[in-house]
């Protein structure tokens, strides 16, 4: 009895003990906003990183945008460039860039930002292998400064005080010059990148491969805490140049997904709820009068479209990418996929970028008939069409199945093919049979300037890569290459050029123009901009994530 | 003894090396460009090639899964270039946090099915023991996180009793009721099958006919007995909720294992979708060694040989 009533205590005990160690484990992974000076929101995703070299994505760019500073900036309410904590001089033949410090800039630790403190985070960024898992994603963007391709081939680790690229130099205190091999009009764009952010050397080679955990720059906030994959905290640098008194602290809650996002909104605990905005939250939204009237949108600077591959028939031929556009009826896929929240696309370029073409107002409109009689035109022989389109989104999925259904309406027979993410979606990089027709692509600007788009997506230099279908047009060509060589002054020429490049797109039917989808957000009420900033841009700008540092909360 | 657990543990060795090869190569089998995912849409090809050195991609499929399996055994589950952290790292925070659910899960399942199967037994075939078979039948049948999102709609955000998802010492209480509440009706299916046949047995027939009362049958000597199937069950039930949580803590946003595996595959992460499984999996086949074991301590009927 003594021995069965031990193992019956013994079972007990160590299940207690289980319940205690484990709950005193689980330590709370979330901090609620508890001061009322506070923004609280959520993303769908994580926060990939606060590393200038690492950062590719959108999400990571909230909080960097808020720690870092840049040479230049986009202003807080148009994209027109400005100064960030430098001011800069251009040489007429536009390849060479000089930027003067401002004075007094300060690290959040107190260092003070210094020419050579750019000149490191440069060369960081473009080094061949910028961090453990190679190469810098955004570090090819600076491939036209002199000296790029000897550094980047080099191997050799970006220190303090180093030297680097040969076209980055400190020719006098507090003065950082920049000589690029070619004249590059959006270079100041680039130099606004993220991955142009400016870092303190010592910090990063203190902390090395956790750099990011103790990220530090000189804008108007600091990182105070960093949950990776649960929840970061800034809190005010008061010592910054951007610093505005009163600014927010603000809690970034990661993987939340939309619909508990959503509902933490309704109880007042999220200030906002940033999109794009999933159709079925939007859903929610337009069923409530408090939340439709704190819903907010702006058309952004990216496009949805189908590539053809124009390596092979049919899509070769004009009459057949003409007839996929004609086919497709645009107004209801958006109203369908989007619940209206995109305007339709009518040229490569989205309606915020300088160089897109007023005149083209909607040159495929839907018309089967038209359709039916260009393939006749084409010499489509009935044979099937592959198209790929990637299947980790049930609204592309939608998509591709009402796509086909239209196709398949005027005659077209059409296979649809779900791939896996966009690991494996460049059909013509990572496929060398090229065995597809017709693939479902997106593309959303690094920076607001026609080169971003008509030369990463439909030039002849990113065959195989970005320029999905491998489309081409020799005027085009020339056109986009004359353009993206003028310098800067000669924005007006520049415009004039792509407008007609644009054209000719069109008119080959280069892709299948789909929308330009809205980037939408719900604010609460209670979220003021400061002073004169009474602008929706400070909450959804074109090219900057929110700009906390302007706004202020309400008592609520 | 001695040699049972041998064996127990020479085949639960075997099983983790299993999982291990058929997660990997299955892992691999799904078309992705770890690179791609690194760099995203706009990086230059020689980036990419640049990245796909660094993470050995160029190296044949069996030489890097001989080196993954190198450090499993060391107890490294590589590295996640997406997260940019140590695979190892996130599991083993997240752990913790599953573990935990799972165990206030179960005591929900404990505290509803318990009593449920009871009274059921000893009502049985009765109007109770009809309508709370019936309640079973609903629990069982309810999907988890039907019931979650009810109990997240109506107690954490229309009445605000409490939060809102998230890790806290009150936001265990839905998640684990959640699952509490569907799980509750095979404990107590179990054990209202269970007592119904201790109670045919010649023992309490026996303490019956010496005159003991009905309440002395039915705690001493009955249901402590008919709780041997529920300890089976409760091993098994554990393990299972260590790798099965997924649902219920996305409709949380509680930060355990099925949190982060939703995270990974959310982003096409191989590395960590393989860290999570492999860690989950090997976390059940050892809970069912441990169960074996506990099983036969607790009852010395079981043989060994």
């Amino acid at each position: 009895m003594a021995n069965s009533s031990w193992k019956r205590w013994s079972v007990a005990v160590a299940g207690a003990a289980t319940l205690a160690l484990t709950a005193s484990m689980v330590a709370p992974a979330v901090t609620s906003a508890s001061t009322s000076n506070t923004l609280n929101f959520s993303f769908s995703s994580n926060i990939e990183t606060l590393d200038p070299t690492q950062w590719t994505d959108m999400t990571s760019m909230y909080p960097m945008q808020e720690i870092y500073d840049t040479l230049v900036e986009y202003d807080p309410v148009t994209t027109k460039i400005v100064p960030g904590i430098a001011t800069w001089t251009v040489s007429k033949n536009g390849t060479v860039y000089t930027f003067t410090l401002k004075k007094g800039i300060k690290f959040s630790n107190g260092d003070p930002v210094t020419a050579q403190d750019v000149i490191y985070s440069i060369n960081r960024v473009t080094r061949g292998d910028a961090n453990s898992s190679g190469a810098a994603p955004y570090g090819f963007a600076y491939s036209d400064i002199q000296g790029y391709n000897a550094w980047f081939n080099s191997g050799k680790p970006p220190v303090a005080g180093m030297t680097g690229m040969s076209g980055v130099t400190s020719p006098a205190a507090g003065v950082v010059q920049i000589k690029l091999v070619t004249p590059q009009a959006f270079f100041l764009n680039v130099m606004a990148l993220m991955s142009a952010a400016i870092v303190d050397p010592s910090v990063v080679q203190k902390y090395g491969a956790n750099y990011q955990l103790h990220a530090i720059g000189s804008g108007p906030y600091k990182l105070k805490s960093w949950n990776q994959g649960h929840q970061m905290i800034l809190v005010p640098n008061t010592t910054s140049w951007r610093y505005v008194k009163g600014e927010p602290t603000v809690i970034m809650d990661e993987n939340v997904n939309p619909d508990l996002a959503l509902l933490r909104y309704q109880q007042g605990q999220y200030a906002f709820v940033w999109g794009p905005l999933p159709s079925e939250v939007y859903a929610k939204i337009l069923s409530s009068a408090t939340l439709k009237s704190q819903y907010h949108n702006v058309v952004e600077n990216g496009v949805v479209y189908l590539a053809f591959n124009t390596t092979k028939a049919p899509f070769n031929n004009v009459y057949m990418r003409q007839a996929v556009n004609y086919a497709i009826n645009k107004t209801l896929l958006i109203k369908d996929i989007t619940n209206g929240r995109a305007a339709l696309m009518t040229q490569p370029l989205p309606p915020g970028i300088p160089g897109y073409n007023n005149s083209i107002k909607n040159p495929y409109p839907y018309n089967p008939t038209l359709a039916k009689s260009l393939l006749k035109k084409a010499g489509y022989k009935g044979q099937t069409l592959t198209f790929i389109y990637p299947s980790n989104n049930t609204d592309h999925i939608r998509t591709a199945e009402i796509i086909q259904n239209e196709l398949q309406a005027v005659g077209m027979k059409v296979s649809i093919v779900g791939t896996s993410q966009i690991g494996n979606y460049w059909p013509l990089e990572d496929n060398a049979s090229g065995n597809w027709n017709i693939a479902w692509t997106d593309w959303f600007q690094d920076y607001p300037d026609a080169q971003d788009f008509l030369f990463n997506l439909l030039s002849k230099e990113a065959f195989g890569a970005t320029n999905v279908g491998n489309w081409t047009n020799p005027t085009f060509e020339s056109l986009v290459t004359q353009a993206d060589s003028l310098p800067g002054n000669e924005q007006y020429q520049r415009n004039t050029d792509y407008s007609k490049a644009e054209s000719i797109a069109v008119q080959q039917a280069s892709w299948a123009f789909l929308y330009n989808e809205w980037n939408d957000a719900l604010i609460q009420p209670w979220v003021k901009p400061q002073g004169s900033f009474k602008d929706l841009m400070i909450y959804l700008h074109p090219v900057k994530t929110p700009q906390f540092q302007y706004m202020t909360v309400a008592p609520h | 003894m001695g040699s049972y657990l041998v064996r127990r543990a020479i085949w639960t060795i075997v099983t983790i090396w299993a999982i291990l090869t058929v997660t990997y190569f299955i892992a691999y089998m799904v078309p992705s460009d770890p690179a791609r995912l690194i760099a995203g849409q706009h990086a230059s090809a020689a980036t990419l090639a640049s990245i796909r050195r660094a993470l050995g991609l160029y190296h044949p499929l069996w030489y890097r899964y001989l080196v993954y399996a190198n450090q499993f055994i060391h107890g490294n589950l590589g590295y996640d270039f997406i997260m940019r952290r140590t695979v190892s790292g996130m599991v083993l925070q997240a752990a913790p946090y599953t573990l935990y659910l799972a165990v206030v899960a179960v005591f929900f399942e404990l505290a509803i099915g318990i009593p449920i199967g009871i009274v059921a037994a000893v009502k049985r075939y009765s109007f109770v023991d009809n309508l709370l078979r019936f309640v079973s039948i609903v629990g069982i049948s309810m999907p988890t996180y039907w019931v979650g999102s009810m109990l997240l709609m109506l107690v954490g955000f229309k009445l605000g009793w409490l939060p809102l998802g998230g890790v806290s010492p009150l936001g265990v209480i839905l998640p684990a009721l959640s699952v509490g509440i569907t799980g509750s009706a095979f404990y107590a299916r179990i054990l209202r099958s269970s007592t119904l046949e201790t109670m045919r047995m010649d023992y309490v027939r026996t303490a019956r006919a010496k005159g003991a009362g009905e309440a002395l049958v039915l705690f001493k000597h009955t249901i402590r007995n008919s709780l041997i199937p529920v300890v089976t069950y409760l091993g098994l039930d554990l393990g299972a909720l260590l790798g099965g949580l997924i649902v219920t803590e996305y409709i949380f946003n509680w930060s355990g294992l099925g949190f982060l595996l939703n995270t990974a595959i959310g982003q096409d992460d191989g590395a960590l979708i393989m860290g999570v499984t492999l860690f989950s999996a090997s976390g059940i086949v050892i809970m069912n060694f441990v169960v074996d074991v506990v099983y036969a301590f607790l009852d010395p009927r079981v043989s060994y040989s």
